[in-house]
């Protein structure tokens, strides 16, 4: 029986071992990516140079690479293969309430509704955030792996279809960039309701009383199952 | 009558060989007089007595050591004493060496005579007096070691610089540090480009106009006497059909490898050093004037510099394709040429001299990447996508990050109230 004032699991250590071993790696592939797009400014080239010039730059952009697709590999197979997981995965699967929920949320923020919407395990700012992150990461690593392997791609790939991806890898770079070290920042530091930080990453703990009032559909899942074990 | 006649031819060859034999004999007697004093070293001790020895072995090596002393000194008077005698030791080289004296005349060096400013130099400054050699001879004083060193005892004169307004001695310092004055003097290269090579000896011209056409036009084949197969080469090319058509912007050797301080382009200072070529090669080609005039394809060097060979290049990645790698160096043709290494057919061999996958997909591709819809349309989009995309997305954030913040505030001075 859950009692108020204690703590349940939120996130497990696999799933937070993901997720420090994404946040390094992807941390690394953005400084030194960013790095390379701005060769040009002063901040470019003392990260290039800090790190020994151009060579292992791209060496550590990659080994970080491969840190980052590993994550991404070990995920996917995690979250398919593994029951406890893949139950956790069809709970974030993006559904028509959530845009009901955000369109919902902006109402009640504009004063319009005065109820604010019951969330479940994720709500559609966390949905968003994964799915974003999906979508960014295979543009990224699918675009880096032409790029990286860049005899074959020349090969196979016309140039006009390297050049395009070549911007592409920029660009959704500065987006993911953006979802991952801004808007999710802003939410799981800066946020008022979290502020200083959310220690879920670290110990995937959550208070109930945070559940019930954040994730209420979630909460009284885990009451009723909880009123059934301790039955 | 015949006998008599013959008798008579054989007189009068007998009188000139002995006119001849008794003017040698004068002279040989004349030279003798002169050096009774002046090739004794005890002539030292007078004032400038230095200039008045003779050092009769070396005189009688040199190139002149046949030669009386009266024969150059032609205008010298009786000489009755050895103290009072005529003064007038006037050397006129003229006589002789008529050719070069004309030649000479006309030269910068023979005009700066005329105008009589300070004292331009005359036949000895440079080849020395008495004991003149053989221009082959290292000793000479125009032999290559030895002639830097006598041209530049006006040329890296301050003063001298100064009263003729002359290149800067800096400039023509900097000759000590290129290729060929380091070839000669710390190689021992006598082949290696001297003053003399470039410039000329007694026909020295002023360079008036440097950037004139006639004046580039002569600088392929002058640089071409060394380095034959390089100016054929840059026959060939755009840049000699540049100057061939009459147009002064198209480069010469000296406009990319410079002048006196020319370098090997594996010198890190060299402007042909592979990291500093597209900056050099910009020079004309990023120049808006120039790209306008000529119709050549401008932001070269700008979507170059972006691109990875750039990128690579920008920090000192030697290993990067610069412009010549794929545009060739001295002979250099534009695209529309079946025979560019650059025209759109030729790209698989060119690229693949690097990237040997390069193959087929290389034909037509598209090089210097410039985010235009004509030219590289892929890019385009992508960059248009991408920023419509960031700036909405920041746009939603932060409004959504705004109004929570605000409803936070509001509810919290409700429940404060």
């Amino acid at each position: 029986m859950v009692k108020e004032g204690e703590k349940v699991l939120r996130v497990n250590l696999i799933f937070r071992i993901q997720h420090i071993s994404l946040m390094v790696s992807a941390l690394v592939l953005a400084v030194t990516g960013y790095a390379l797009l701005m060769h040009k400014s002063e901040a470019g080239k003392f990260i290039i140079n800090f790190l020994g010039g151009y060579e292992s730059r791209a060496l550590i952009h990659r080994i970080s690479a491969i840190v980052l697709i590993a994550v991404c590999i070990w995920h996917y197979l995690y979250v398919l293969f593994s029951k406890k997981a893949h139950d956790e995965f069809l709970k974030i699967i993006p559904s028509i309430s959530d845009v009901k929920d955000f369109f919902t949320t902006i109402a009640y923020y504009l004063g319009g509704k005065k109820s604010f919407p019951n969330f479940d395990k994720f709500n559609f700012i966390q949905k968003f955030q994964y799915w974003g992150v999906a979508v960014g990461m295979t543009a990224m690593i699918m675009s880096g792996l032409v790029l990286w392997f860049k005899d074959i791609s020349m090969a196979v790939i016309p140039k006009w279809a390297i050049d395009t991806l070549m911007a592409l890898h920029g660009y959704e770079g500065v987006v993911t960039f953006l979802v991952l070290f801004i808007w999710h920042q802003y939410n799981v530091h800066l946020n008022p309701s979290v502020f200083p930080m959310d220690r879920v990453w670290l110990d995937g703990m959550i208070d109930v009383e945070r559940l019930r009032k954040e994730h209420p559909l979630e909460y009284d899942r885990l009451m009723s199952e909880s009123a059934k074990g301790g039955r | 009558m015949n006998k008599m006649n013959k008798t008579r031819n054989v007189e009068i060859r007998l009188c000139l060989l002995l006119a001849v034999f008794i003017v040698f004999a004068l002279s040989a007697s004349a030279s003798d007089e002169c050096l009774k004093c002046h090739g004794e070293k005890s002539i030292m001790k007078a004032s400038k007595g230095e200039k008045l020895y003779i050092d009769v072995e070396k005189y009688s090596s040199a190139i002149h050591g046949k030669l009386g002393c009266r024969d150059c000194h032609s205008e010298m008077g009786e000489v009755k004493s050895s103290l009072e005698h005529d003064k007038n030791t006037k050397v006129s080289c003229e006589n002789c060496h008529d050719k070069e004296f004309e030649t000479y005349r006309q030269s910068v060096h023979g005009w700066a005579r005329k105008s009589k400013k300070t004292s331009p130099p005359y036949c000895n400054d440079c080849h020395g007096s008495h004991y003149i050699s053989c221009t082959s001879e290292p000793d000479c004083n125009v032999s290559p070691i030895n002639q830097i060193k006598i041209c530049t005892k006006c040329h890296e004169d301050e003063g001298v610089v100064k009263d003729y307004g002359l290149p800067s001695v800096e400039f023509i310092r900097s000759y000590e540090k290129s290729v060929h004055g380091k070839a000669i003097e710390e190689k021992g290269l006598l082949v290696a480009a001297v003053c003399s090579d470039c410039h000329g000896s007694h026909g020295i011209k002023a360079v008036d106009n440097p950037g004139s056409l006639e004046f580039k036009k002569d600088i392929p084949a002058l640089c071409g006497r060394c380095h034959k197969t390089v100016e054929i080469e840059y026959m060939t090319g755009i840049h000699w059909k540049g100057i061939e058509s009459g147009k002064k912007e198209s480069p010469v050797c000296t406009d990319c490898h410079g002048e006196h301080r020319i370098l090997s382009p594996q010198d890190k200072n060299s402007s042909v050093y592979t990291v500093n070529v597209p900056v050099t090669c910009s020079k004309c080609h990023e120049d808006v004037k120039l790209t306008e005039v000529f119709g050549m394809s401008s932001n070269r060097y700008k979507t170059y510099m972006e691109s990875f060979h750039g990128v690579l290049l920008e920090y000192g990645e030697a290993k990067a394709a610069n412009c010549g790698s794929c545009h060739g160096v001295h002979k250099i043709l534009p695209p529309s040429d079946p025979a560019s290494s650059v025209n759109p057919e030729n790209l698989p061999v060119t690229c693949g001299k690097c990237h040997p996958q390069a193959g087929v997909k290389f034909k037509n591709a598209k090089i210097h990447i410039e985010a235009k819809k004509e030219s590289s349309a892929g890019k385009y989009y992508v960059r248009k996508f991408y920023i419509w995309f960031i700036g909405i997305l920041i746009v939603i954030f932060a409004s959504y990050v705004l109004l929570e913040i605000f409803n936070y505030r509001s509810k919290k001075k409700k429940g404060e109230s």
